[in-house]
């Protein structure tokens, strides 16, 4: 990143190959959308660009690049999704009931119909809940540098993750 | 929750160390992948960018202007004030000193006009003029320094001692002493081993 700062194209080629998948991925599960994680990648990617000059070495670029996501993606919640920006104000105990288990019969048990329960229990998470998990997932990031990104305590992002990993469990029990 | 606290911390520990059933269901998906139009509009966006130059900040000009500005002119009046504070004699001082200045005092303001600044004096500086300038000047007419043909340096290395001690004589005698001086100033450059007081003497 630095490198970029300082004008060098390949190194934003080398950063942007680097991330573009894993960022992207990220976005389509976190959004469910492709149209939309198009425009939320793009803008992402266009503040980067943008704000080369500014950047200082404060953190992992992985984190920095995180902040910048998620300041774009309540963005684009309070634009385009009310219901999902909420998520990200509201504490996360008030969220606690928003998505009780629907116990299902297990009647897929293979690979296949585990991925789709999980995919369909993550829509089913309150968006700050599912931002943490995927976050974890899709770029390795930790608790604390989750709490960075979200610019919250370790604690609250422990508590977080713990609903969402609670939810997900529950909803998987038929299907282990 | 109907898990238990103690079976729940258990699954977040599991699952922040990866070994998670979670985990490994989630990592079977098939990965997503950027569309390459969109890497490549990305891609051309950063050359875009990198190939402007580097933008000062908004303000920075500006800024830097008008602070130049202001130390131009503070270092003016500065070095103007201290010009004239130098310039004026100690006697124009000690007078400005003594003399009571009803300038100073309040102005009426009943007539509710306008006080209008007084113009600044010109102050104008004498220097001392040397004793010998003086001679010269009082000992010079108006005649005696106007134009009149000097002779070239060549002519004057080839005059000989007696042609400068006639014409130097004919200056005196004319009452041209700054002319005459002139004369013998170069008399004494072009004929070092002569003197010419004794000559104008023995003549």
């Amino acid at each position: 990143m630095e490198a970029w700062r300082d004008g060098e194209v390949r190194a934003f080629d080398q950063l942007f190959d680097r991330y573009r998948d894993m960022l992207y991925g990220y976005l389509v599960r976190q959004l469910g959308n492709p149209a939309a994680a198009d425009e939320v990648f793009q803008d992402v990617w266009a503040a980067l660009i943008k704000n080369r000059q500014g950047y200082t070495v404060r953190a992992k670029f992985r984190t920095y690049l995180f902040q910048i996501v998620h300041t774009k993606l309540i963005d684009y919640y309070r634009q385009f999704d009310r219901h999902s920006a909420l998520s990200y104000e509201q504490h996360a105990e008030q969220l606690e009931t928003a998505s009780e288990e629907q116990d299902c019969p297990a009647a897929q048990v293979d690979q296949q119909g585990k991925l789709a329960r999980l995919f369909s229990l993550l829509e089913q998470l309150p968006a700050v809940q599912r931002d943490i998990f995927l976050m974890h997932e899709e770029s390795g990031l930790g608790l604390s540098e989750i709490a960075e990104v979200m610019n919250i305590s370790r604690d609250t992002a422990k508590s977080r993750l713990r609903y969402a990993v609670e939810k997900l469990r529950r909803g998987m029990r038929h299907y282990q | 929750m109907n898990s238990r606290p103690d079976e729940t911390e258990q699954a977040l520990t599991d699952y922040l160390k990866g070994d998670s059933d979670l985990s490994a269901v989630y990592q079977t998906a098939d990965k997503i992948t950027a569309p390459e139009h969109l890497s490549a509009r990305i891609k051309a966006m950063a050359r875009e960018e990198a190939a402007q130059p580097r933008k000062h900040r908004n303000w920075f000009i500006p800024t830097a202007l008008a602070a130049s500005l202001v130390l131009a002119v503070i270092v003016y009046f500065t070095v103007s004030r201290q010009t004239v504070e130098q310039k004026v004699p100690p006697v124009a001082k000690q007078e400005q000193e003594s003399t009571p200045a009803p300038q100073q005092q309040a102005p009426k303001v009943a007539d509710n006009k306008p006080i209008q600044p007084k113009p600044q004096e010109k102050i104008v500086v004498k220097e001392p003029v040397p004793d010998h300038i003086k001679d010269l000047l009082q000992n010079t007419s108006r005649h005696d320094t106007a134009d009149y043909a000097y002779p070239s340096a060549k002519e004057l290395r080839s005059w000989s001692v007696q042609q400068w001690v006639k014409k130097i004589k004919q200056l005196r005698n004319e009452g041209k002493h700054a002319e005459a001086a002139r004369y013998i100033t170069d008399f004494n450059k072009y004929q070092p081993q002569q003197d010419i007081e004794l000559l104008l003497e023995g003549n």
